[in-house]
């Protein structure tokens, strides 16, 4: 695993923001992160800690108050043609049709009209949407909103998929069928898509989906654990993964009980 | 555990005795002006005695001036909040109220007031025949067409969307009509009917400016005020004088929006639904004063009180006296009551319609197109210039967040200027360098129409939901794509809203901006509101009315085909939620 090639690169990532003119919120502390080839790493942890930041810090979408990213050797400091995300709200243009929201992403590249319709139509197929190609996103689902955000992240080709929150806006069924359905074209090398960060808060979804369970702690943010997750995933079930996901979830309650105590601390000091 | 931390962290010297003593003594003088002011509104004035009116261009008088100017703007905005309260409860309640009052509010929104104002006086002088308060009345009017039509429709929209679980949870916890719409519709309705008033102010102004000179019969009356005293530096061609009411004109509005607005925003914010903490950055030295001075405390406990009274003691009063037995009684013969009521209104609607076809004289129908088309284009060809300019300026400021800190205040005070604040300024320079007042009328309309796309558009970008931006980023779209595939898209509601906003003010503006006076120099743009300001003026009410009656007409067929379409089209297909 770790003699793999490093597609995206962390180092020394920290980030503040300012919350009046002279008092400054740490929300990363200075973070070290490498992303290998054919992997799925999740990120783990409540809201507040910064995983969802430190997500757009690596796709460009934001800069960091210090350290650098790279992806493939290239700096980022845009966002890459290398990565594509998936949203937590979907983030769907409400005004274009379902093809027009899959071609988002191609359209500003050079490649020709027909080559466009035909990539589109391919991932359309490729994720579940054959028949909605006309229809708008507010007379789908959650569930078919979220297959448009899928194909629209995965008909750029990127390298890596970022997954901030896919499926918390969707109930569980819905969730698991489209978490099978990603995990199979992955697996099965029907994307081009080589490795995917996921953040999420549910403890099951990071051991069901990941190699790697990264947790997270707050105040600062900062990669508190790490879970190697050994189960083969063709292995995986709810029965199989039941101690990892005990195990994982009782640390993470201890970290979070600790951080809730220092909390209090750090107030009636304050006070 | 949570209220001793919280107590804890309060700072001490919360209070301070000091804000007590600014505070009661801006109470104060605001009193003593106010019954100044309202006394001298009840001065005798006759009519008939062909007694002339006129203000004296002394800028030591302006002061006092501003002080009746502003007393007149308030009085409108009491009656605009009446009007707003008891139409608005009764459209989103009662739907045969509702089929009535909607399309009739709807229409006055968009009908310019300046027209009507020979008719309108007409009629308040006749309700006070003895009295300069005729004469307040038909300004006041002024004050009110410009404001109500709109604050009431947003507050009848905001009750209408009350988000059902929070009527859900008062139902559980067996709140009565009455105490549901003080404790929920209400508060829920301020922050947008706030935000509307705020908004409406520069039509108000502009209505002021305009009505504070009105002609009646064959001269022209003025009231004390700074409208009049603008008016009457045009037409002595005074430009220190223009110049001095100009002034006075902004630091009224900027004093308004300091004592009334701005501690009033900053208070609504607590009735927000939406939990946006970073929002939270209005802030009032005026409000910031109240909340610190020891008086507060009182008052609030106070009004607490009343509160409590107002909304679960009252009820019980009217149960005791029964009279939820004549709800009920009206409630059973609805189905009646409201037939008779649309009866009633098509009959009246016929019947008026038949006297003002006999009143109208018909040979001056033939040229009517010619310059209802005229006017049309000026309006339609300001509302693209300010589209084509204001929206790019707007979605540049709009995206960054400094830039909106920095710029929606000093937006909203330019909104507030009335356009016609300006035309002085434009009349010299016209008049001076002989240009054409076809043209640059359109420049007129669009002082008044700008403001209106500019701060909507800045709005809607600024609350534009991050992940799409961020959605946007992550695909790369740039260039003509960005603009065409997400902004322009995304802003479309905004852009329609500001326009429809923006309509009965440039109307207003058009029939205001194609007659222009500089002493004795007079410049007009042929056009519907040339001929309606040279009829007033020659006291032809007959043509007059027809003006009117023409303009109406237009502006009914301008809802009808243009805004109601694109309202709906941005209602559906680029609605965000």
């Amino acid at each position: 695993m770790q003699t793999a090639k490093i597609l995206l690169k962390a180092e020394n990532i920290s980030k503040s923001f300012a919350i009046d003119n002279n008092h400054q919120f740490k929300v990363l502390d200075d973070i070290n992160l490498n992303i290998y080839d054919k992997e799925i790493v999740a990120f783990l942890g409540k809201s507040g800690t910064g995983k969802s930041t430190f997500l757009r810090i690596l796709a460009g979408l934001m800069s960091a108050s210090s350290g650098s990213v790279t992806c493939n050797g290239a700096k980022v400091t845009t966002p890459s043609h290398a990565m594509s995300m998936v949203f937590q709200n979907f983030a769907l243009m409400p005004w274009l049709s379902v093809f027009e929201n899959v071609a988002l992403g191609l359209e500003s590249s050079s490649l020709g009209k027909p080559v466009i319709a035909q990539k589109v139509q391919n991932m359309i197929d490729l994720i579940g949407l054959s028949g909605c190609e006309k229809m708008h996103p507010k007379e789908l689902s959650g569930g078919m909103k979220q297959r448009v955000g899928f194909a629209r992240a995965l008909a750029v080709e990127p390298d890596i998929l970022l997954l901030d929150e896919p499926f918390s806006a969707l109930d569980i069924y819905t969730a698991h069928k489209i978490k099978t359905d990603l995990i199979e074209l992955w697996e099965s090398q029907q994307i081009k898509t080589r490795s995917m960060i996921l953040v999420t808060h549910n403890v099951e979804e990071a051991v069901m989906m990941s190699d790697r369970v990264l947790i997270w702690d707050s105040n600062p943010g900062r990669i508190a654990d790490e879970f190697i997750i050994d189960i083969p995933r063709a292995e995986r079930n709810k029965r199989s993964v039941l101690d990892l996901v005990e195990e994982i979830s009782n640390h993470h309650h201890t970290q979070i009980a600790n951080a809730e105590d220092r909390r209090h601390k750090q107030l009636n000091k304050a006070s | 555990m949570h209220f001793s931390l919280a107590n804890k962290l309060r700072p001490k010297n919360h209070y301070h005795w000091l804000n007590d003593l600014i505070f009661w003594g801006l109470i104060t003088v605001i009193a003593v002006l106010l019954v100044k002011g309202w006394h001298d509104m009840h001065g005798s004035f006759e009519i008939n005695h062909n007694e002339s009116l006129t203000v004296s261009l002394n800028p030591h008088l302006l002061p006092y001036y501003s002080l009746r100017t502003t007393m007149r703007l308030l009085l409108g905005l009491i009656f605009s909040l009446l009007f707003t309260f008891v139409f608005g409860v009764m459209a989103a309640k009662y739907k045969a109220a509702e089929r009535i009052i909607l399309p009739f509010v709807n229409f006055m929104e968009s009908v310019p007031l300046v027209g009507f104002l020979t008719f309108t006086t007409v009629m308040f002088i006749a309700l006070f025949p003895h009295s300069i308060m005729g004469l307040e009345c038909a300004a006041i009017f002024g004050v009110f067409t410009g404001q109500a039509w709109n604050m009431m429709l947003i507050f009848y929209q905001t009750i209408r969307i009350v988000p059902v679980e929070l009527n859900e949870a008062a139902d559980m916890f067996h709140q009565n009509a009455w105490s549901k719409f003080w404790r929920i519709e209400c508060p829920y309705s301020m922050p947008g009917l706030l935000w509307n008033t705020m908004v409406s102010q520069s039509a108000a102004w502009f209505a002021i400016l305009a009505t504070e000179a009105i002609p009646v019969k064959t001269n022209t009356v003025e009231l004390p005020g700074v409208g009049a005293f603008m008016a009457e530096a045009l037409n002595q061609a005074n430009v220190s004088a223009v110049l001095y009411s100009v002034l006075a004109l902004i630091l009224n509005i900027i004093l308004l929006d300091q004592l009334i607005f701005r501690p009033l925003v900053r208070w609504v914010h607590k009735f927000k639904y939406e939990d946006t903490a970073s929002s939270n950055q209005n802030t009032s030295w005026f409000y910031s004063l109240i909340r610190h001075s020891h008086s507060s405390l009182y008052l609030s406990q106070g009004l607490k009180f009343f509160a409590h009274a107002w909304v679960y003691r009252l009820p019980k009063l009217c149960l005791q006296l029964r009279l939820n037995k004549i709800i009920k009684f009206s409630r059973s013969g609805s189905f009646l009551v409201s037939r008779l009521w649309y009866l009633l209104v098509i009959c009246s609607c016929c019947y008026y319609g038949y006297l003002l076809w006999q009143f109208l004289p018909k040979a001056d129908l033939i040229k009517m197109p010619i310059l209802m088309s005229l006017t049309a284009f000026r309006v339609f060809a300001a509302m693209g210039l300010s589209i084509l300019i204001f929206v790019p300026l707007g979605v540049w400021i709009g995206l960054n967040q400094k830039l909106v800190r920095f710029f929606q205040p000093i937006i909203q005070v330019l909104a507030a200027l009335p356009a016609n604040l300006f035309y002085p300024l434009v009349a010299i320079l016209l008049i001076s360098y002989h240009q054409s007042l076809s043209v640059w009328s359109i420049f007129l309309i669009m002082l008044g129409t700008q403001w209106y796309i500019l701060f909507n558009v800045v709005a809607g970008v600024s609350t534009l939901p991050h992940n799409l931006i961020e959605a946007s980023r992550m695909f790369h779209l740039r260039g003509t794509l960005w603009w065409r595939k997400f902004m322009i898209p995304a802003v479309f509601p905004y852009i329609v809203t500001g326009i429809i906003s923006a309509a009965g003010g440039a109307w207003n503006a058009a029939i205001a901006s194609e007659l222009i006076t500089w002493g004795k120099t007079t410049k007009a743009a042929t056009g519907l509101g040339a001929f309606i300001s040279d009829t007033t003026a020659n006291n032809q009410l007959a043509e007059a009315a027809l003006g009117c009656t023409v303009m109406c007409f237009m502006v009914a067929l301008c809802i009808i085909f243009v805004w109601k379409p694109l309202y709906k089209m941005a209602e559906t297909k680029y609605r965000i939620n």
